[in-house]
């Protein structure tokens, strides 16, 4: 016997319960989840506020050089790893051993920084300053310096990429210079993205 | 300065020839080649200019 064919859209109204198969609702909510919210509900739902949804990490920062004399903030190196998230998430970035130093005439600084985009939406670590260093040392040495911040993508639909940008700055050009990087690539810094939900 | 593991001994820099040649100059360089001028480079110091300061200072450091 040939089995008959049932055309839902004509012989059933309104919507199917969660107890017959069904999920008993007639729209969601655009890029969101389903999940049960009753043990026969479901409903559309966001991810949960303040998870971590994935995590990117690369160790190749600081294998390029940059010097500056340079007052305002100024690429040093935009690092070659990025990470893509859903619009409207946060970004929460670590940055650890950023290798840098200054040196010129005494208690003249230097400042280093990093910064993220998505293109539309920006955000900075914290600074950290050096003084030029101690005139009894005669190699000036380089530091690692260990940097944080927080971006909140801007909204709508789809995914960005985020971008993270090491800024340095000198405080005074005549006076100090910035020196960024390592050519050696046994000497590079840690750096890690992760995509928190909102 | 900076100190060349491969050559084992201190490099001068390009920035350290163009601040030789003029002390007070807003600039950055990059990977020791690329070269941005914040101040438009008043006094039009060439790269050959660089090149050659960087090449005497160099001499006066590796006499020492």
């Amino acid at each position: 016997m040939a089995f008959a064919t049932i055309d839902v859209t004509k012989g059933i109204t309104g919507t199917i319960p969660v107890a017959n198969g069904g999920t008993g609702l007639a729209s969601g909510t655009t890029d969101q989840f389903l999940k049960f919210t009753g043990t026969t509900t479901l409903a559309s739902s966001a991810v949960d506020a303040g998870k971590i949804l994935q995590v990117v990490n690369a160790t190749d920062g600081g294998n390029s050089t940059a010097n500056t004399t340079n007052t305002s903030f100024t690429t040093a190196e935009t690092l070659g790893t990025t990470i893509t998230v859903t619009k409207g998430n946060k970004v929460l970035f670590f940055a650890n051993s950023i290798q840098w130093k200054n040196t010129g005439t005494n208690n003249y600084n230097g400042v280093l920084r990093v910064s993220l985009s998505d293109g539309s939406n920006t955000a900075t670590t914290n600074e950290i300053i050096l003084q030029n260093q101690n005139a009894s040392i005669n190699i000036i040495r380089m530091y690692g310096t260990s940097h944080a911040g927080l971006l909140t993508t801007a909204s709508g639909s789809g995914t960005v990429a985020v971008t993270a940008t090491v800024q340095f700055k000198a405080e005074n050009s005549s006076e100090n210079h910035v020196y960024y990087g390592d050519t050696n690539t046994e000497s590079s810094f840690a750096y890690t993205f992760m995509e928190i939900s909102v | 300065m900076i100190f060349d593991d491969t050559q084992n001994k201190m490099i001068v820099t390009k920035l350290e020839a163009i601040l030789s040649l003029k002390n007070d100059a807003v600039v950055t360089v990059r990977n020791e080649k690329d070269i941005e001028w914040h101040d438009d480079n008043p006094t039009s110091i060439t790269d050959e200019q660089i090149n050659t300061e960087q090449q005497r200072l160099q001499a006066i450091e590796d006499a020492k």
